[in-house]
């Protein structure tokens, strides 16, 4: 069977020190200014009951990708073997069609190669069959990357025993991050969504 | 950190260039079928619609990340992806849109030979207007495409460039048959063009109000975005497009006695803006009014 790579997040273990962000950055040789993961800050509540809560922010690598479908060229295409989501950068012509397509705001214009970028997942680590940095790196070991189709991986246990929520889930992609108690981060109504 | 709009204000200025060359065309092809009495129309038209769209191409090629890579767009097909078909709606209509101008030319004896002897010329104009269609429309597929974008993903909006796109084109070209030709040969091709122009605004009308109520009566994700182009945009969705841009020409056509060169212009201009407004406010409102978090 394919692998199917996931992410959980657990929010409740989120403190958001954005070492993932800082780790993302260094790994991956992002520029300044553009991001392939971070920490979203949402504040709730009303005076004087109050809430603050982080919620990292990454690429989904959905089943059914919302960027894949309108990229021009096929330069974005998602990989069968692991579901992971990647962008040729050979044949991107920066035309942002994916960046407006992607209801995550993921994606984001590398200026000096003139091309797309976002996060892949860590593909360099995870073909050596090591974790992506942000997960490899978080303090509180709030992120559990691994394959969603095998049933003894940590992941799977994890989501087994755990409820877990997706961002978005009307706009019916199929993201592959998932959280746990990110309604929390929502209980203003409208708010922040 | 998500960029809050990677599509710039060139996008919707494109957008909406191209509509005025499909538009210009059209009405070219039209005139050409009835005959020596629209000349005038037919030949400003077809003298226009080239000029639009490649302009706007231009724009489109210098506001990728990597413009000297704009051929793959040509190489590299996606079938499942609008912009990799509308690639090919723009180029083809384009080359069709210089032929056509050059034939004009032709005519007027400003060129010495034409690439379209009789029979291709036909063709060019039956295959030319379901082009042009497919050009107006192609512009509200593109954004239509975006689910992430409540104002985009409107099944209305193709119809809404379409009949926008058909109406700025066919003002372009009553501005330059006003402007150039002599009021008393000009006037009768004019005044019946600004009819059709009319018509075109009045279905432009129905589709705008269309979208705005299926926005009105939406979801909670429908109702904060036309909350939002209220708040932002109001004054230049409801005082520019509607009331300068489709109502006020509609009014002075109807309304007014009499008809001059001045009146067409003006009315023209109007369209013309109120077209172009259209545009801006629905690729930069559409994009700013989604939270991408």
């Amino acid at each position: 069977m394919a692998k199917k790579y996931g992410m959980v997040i657990d929010l409740r273990k989120c403190v958001g020190c954005e070492a993932c962000t800082v780790a993302c950055k260094s790994e991956n040789g992002v520029p300044l200014g553009n991001f392939r993961t971070w920490v979203q800050v949402h504040e709730t509540g009303t005076f004087p009951h109050v809430g603050m809560h982080f919620v990292p922010k990454l690429c989904n690598h959905c089943d059914n990708p919302a960027c894949v479908s309108v990229c021009p060229t096929g330069a974005t295409f998602k990989r069968g073997e692991d579901g992971i989501v990647l962008i040729n950068q050979d044949d991107c012509v920066g035309c942002k069609y994916c960046m407006v397509a992607c209801p995550y705001g993921v994606r984001y214009l590398h200026e000096s190669k003139g091309v797309v970028d976002k996060c892949t997942w860590c593909v360099h680590r995870v073909e050596e069959g090591v974790v992506p940095s942000c997960a490899n790196t978080c303090i509180a070991g709030a992120r559990i990357f691994g394959d969603l189709n095998d049933p003894e991986s940590e992941i799977s246990k994890f989501i087994a025993k755990n409820p877990v929520q997706v961002l978005k889930p009307e706009a019916g992609l199929g993201p592959n991050v998932y959280y746990v108690a990110l309604d929390n981060a929502f209980n203003n109504g409208l708010g922040n969504r | 950190m998500p960029h809050a709009t990677p599509w710039p204000v060139w996008i919707a200025l494109y957008l909406y260039l191209a509509g005025v060359s499909g538009g210009a065309f059209a009405a070219s092809v039209a005139a050409s079928f009835l005959g020596p009495k629209y000349r005038n129309v037919a030949r400003w038209g077809a003298l226009l619609s080239p000029w639009p769209v490649l302009i706007g191409t231009g724009m489109l090629v210098m506001d990728l990340g990597s413009p000297l890579r704009f051929w793959m767009l040509l190489v590299k097909v996606n079938p499942r992806s609008v912009m990799s078909m509308g690639t090919f709606v723009i180029s083809l209509f384009s080359l069709v849109a210089v032929l056509y101008c050059w034939h004009q030319l032709y005519t007027e004896k400003k060129v010495k030979f034409t690439l379209l002897p009789e029979p291709v010329l036909k063709l060019v104009q039956y295959l030319g207007i379901p082009l042009a269609v497919a050009l107006g429309t192609y512009t509200g597929f593109l954004l239509n495409a975006s689910r992430a974008i409540t104002l985009w993903n409107n099944g209305v909006l193709p119809l809404i460039f379409l009949a926008s796109a058909l109406s700025t084109g066919v003002a372009a070209v009553i501005v330059a048959v006003a402007a150039t030709g002599k009021w008393d040969v000009v006037k009768n091709e004019v005044v019946n063009l600004a009819i059709a122009d009319a018509v075109l605004m009045g279905l432009e009308i129905f589709a705008l109000a269309a979208y705005v109520w299926s926005l009105h009566v939406g979801n909670m994700a429908q109702q904060a975005a036309l909350s939002f182009l209220n708040a932002n945009y109001g004054l230049l969705f409801w005082g520019g497009v509607w009331a300068a841009g489709l109502l006020l020409p509609l009014a002075i056509k109807l309304f007014t006695k009499g008809e001059s060169s001045g009146k067409a212009i003006l009315n023209g201009t109007l369209v013309l803006a109120g077209g172009l407004m259209l545009r801006i406010i629905i690729v930069m409102a559409g994009q700013a009014a989604t939270p991408l978090y």
